[in-house]
């Protein structure tokens, strides 16, 4: 069987993050194909990196997983002072800033160089890590890059370029994601694919976790991190006014790790059900009226998918150009740009029992056509091949 | 049953919104600021947007909801942006802006620029009492 490899930032069963899980999921699927290795740091957090895992190699879910130490702790004030100082195109403070910004790990960029050639294809997960951005500029023939990019202020970071030139093949995570990169990038000559990720659909059980059996059928649900990168703020305060304005029993209830400092409006609407097993996310979406998603920056929401797989309509943020176009071509749910849109898409959802049911049989139907994991591992393979192909 | 069709449906409630005259001034989150400003922009007779990225047009969005109409165009020093239109509204560089609309109203947008922009339009000629710097954050508009 022959081998490909991922590099990514960090890997683990309980590591947090959509892009690792991405990775993860995506290599375990792979497995059918090909011997797959994974190149990644010994860090189990990113805030600040550490060194949680023990080095060496470790098989997981029949991926061998190769962990090299983080060298460095980010210093968030160096950090700060570097990203300050970038716009001057200096070189030096590139390369210490992406060191930086981590995770630090030479040794796994000394081992892909002694042995990129013993594999078939090195994908590199987000464009942003230090193992993406030195891995890549070693110009492997045999690169592909799954950037997960969209449109943040970091991505116009000079050091950038270099990433999205070195890239042998790209593949993408939407089409909003491709058209970006390619106007930012001028990647339209590289071979690339779209879709990278399929779902699953869970058989998990439909019951709710105990401790939220008194909110069941009542709630819309937030999945993710609550932080104010991923916009919860807005959520936090529009959901707020929302119950002002239209006053009921209905809840929102808020799944996932809540960031340090992050200000949170009070409100006994809002309920934190704190960090969930997957099977116990399942059901909790399972039960909801619907999923929100406020974020602004996605190049891909895996869970708006996951909530289409169990036919939960999704409402997200329509200034996210990534989530108002799988809104849109899923068919499946309602966006907003303000507040006044989302109150009155949240009560359209709620109101309207035909077209809820539409839209939940139309994001099962859009989850089991395009994100079958068949056909993605053939989609992703047929990428291998082209490169394969071109190098011989 | 009608078959659903998510665009339909968004056009629908934003007519919706548009017929009810729902306005952020009346949301409880909007702050005194706010409230201030826009008064204060109503009563001009022509606006021009200072700054045509984020924070420029999320102004123009407000004032659209505010259903202040009078917006003549954005202005802004990124040659990459001159001459382009976004959501309808023509930017302009600040020669042609203050060429074209002398006595209009300039709402300075960018946050952490604004010394800069208030000095490059002094410099232009615009009158101070025609100069207002708009700063999202003390809104309650936009989070972050």
């Amino acid at each position: 069987m022959n081998k490909i490899a991922f590099v990514v930032q960090r890997y683990g069963l309980d590591v947090n993050g959509g892009a690792e899980y991405h990775c993860r999921v995506l290599a375990e699927h792979m497995t059918v194909l090909y011997r797959v290795d994974v190149l990644t740091s010994c860090a189990r957090s990113y805030t600040p990196w550490d060194n949680f895992y023990l080095s060496g190699v470790e098989r997981l879910n029949d991926v061998n997983v190769y962990r090299f130490p983080v060298e460095n702790i980010v210093d968030s004030v160096l950090l700060d002072n570097l990203s300050r100082r970038f716009k001057s195109g200096d070189r030096e403070v590139e390369e210490q800033w992406l060191q930086e910004r981590g995770p630090y790990c030479p040794a796994l960029i000394a081992f892909l160089e002694a042995n990129a050639d013993a594999y078939e294809a090195i994908i590199f997960f987000t464009y942003d890590y230090y193992p993406t951005v030195k891995g890549i500029s070693l110009h492997l023939k045999n690169s592909i890059l799954i950037p997960t990019a969209h449109d943040e202020p970091l991505i116009y970071y000079p050091i950038y370029e270099d990433v999205f030139r070195s890239a042998k093949a790209i593949l993408y995570n939407s089409v909003e994601e491709k058209e970006f990169v390619i106007k930012q990038f001028r990647t339209d000559t590289k071979p690339s694919r779209l879709t990278c990720v399929g779902i699953d659909i869970p058989n998990d059980t439909d019951e709710l976790p105990q401790r939220l059996q008194e909110y069941q059928d009542n709630y819309i649900v937030y999945v993710g991190r609550v932080s104010k990168s991923k916009n919860f703020c807005e959520l936090n305060r529009d959901f707020i006014e929302y119950k002002k304005r239209n006053p009921s029993s209905l809840k929102l209830l808020v799944v996932g790790k809540i960031d340090e400092q992050m200000p949170l409006l009070y409100s006994e609407d809002i309920i934190y059900a704190g960090f969930v097993s997957d099977s116990e996310k399942t059901a909790i979406i399972k039960n909801a009226k619907l999923l929100v998603m406020p974020s602004l920056y996605e190049s891909l929401s895996l869970v708006i998918l996951e909530s289409m797989a169990v036919r939960r309509p999704i409402l997200v943020n329509g200034r996210c150009a990534v989530l108002k176009g799988q809104c849109i071509r899923s068919n499946a749910g309602l966006y907003y740009t303000n507040y006044f849109e989302f109150e009155a898409c949240l009560n359209y959802m709620l109101s309207k029992s035909d077209e809820y049911t539409q839209m939940c049989d139309n994001g099962y139907r859009f989850v089991t056509e395009v994100y079958d994991w068949n056909q993605v591992v053939q989609n992703v393979n047929s990428l291998i091949k082209e490169i394969v192909a071109s190098t011989v | 049953m009608a078959k659903f069709d998510v665009e339909e449906v968004m056009a629908e409630l934003r007519e919706r919104i548009i017929k009810e005259q729902m306005r952020p001034g009346n949301l409880q989150y909007a702050t005194y600021y706010y409230r201030r400003m826009i008064q204060r922009l109503s009563e001009k007779k022509e606006l021009v947007i200072f700054g045509a990225g984020k924070y420029g047009q999320g102004v123009l969005d407000v004032l659209r909801l505010e259903r202040i109409g009078t917006i003549a165009c954005f202005c802004d020093n990124n040659d990459k942006m001159i001459g382009t239109c976004i959501q309808g509204v023509e930017v302009l560089s600040l020669h042609e802006a203050t060429k074209r609309y002398a006595d209009a109203c300039y709402i300075v947008t960018p946050i952490d620029y604004e010394n800069e922009i208030l000095q490059q339009l002094l410099c232009a000629g615009i009158k101070s009492e025609n100069i207002v710097i708009y700063n999202t954050r003390n809104t309650g508009m936009v989070i972050g």
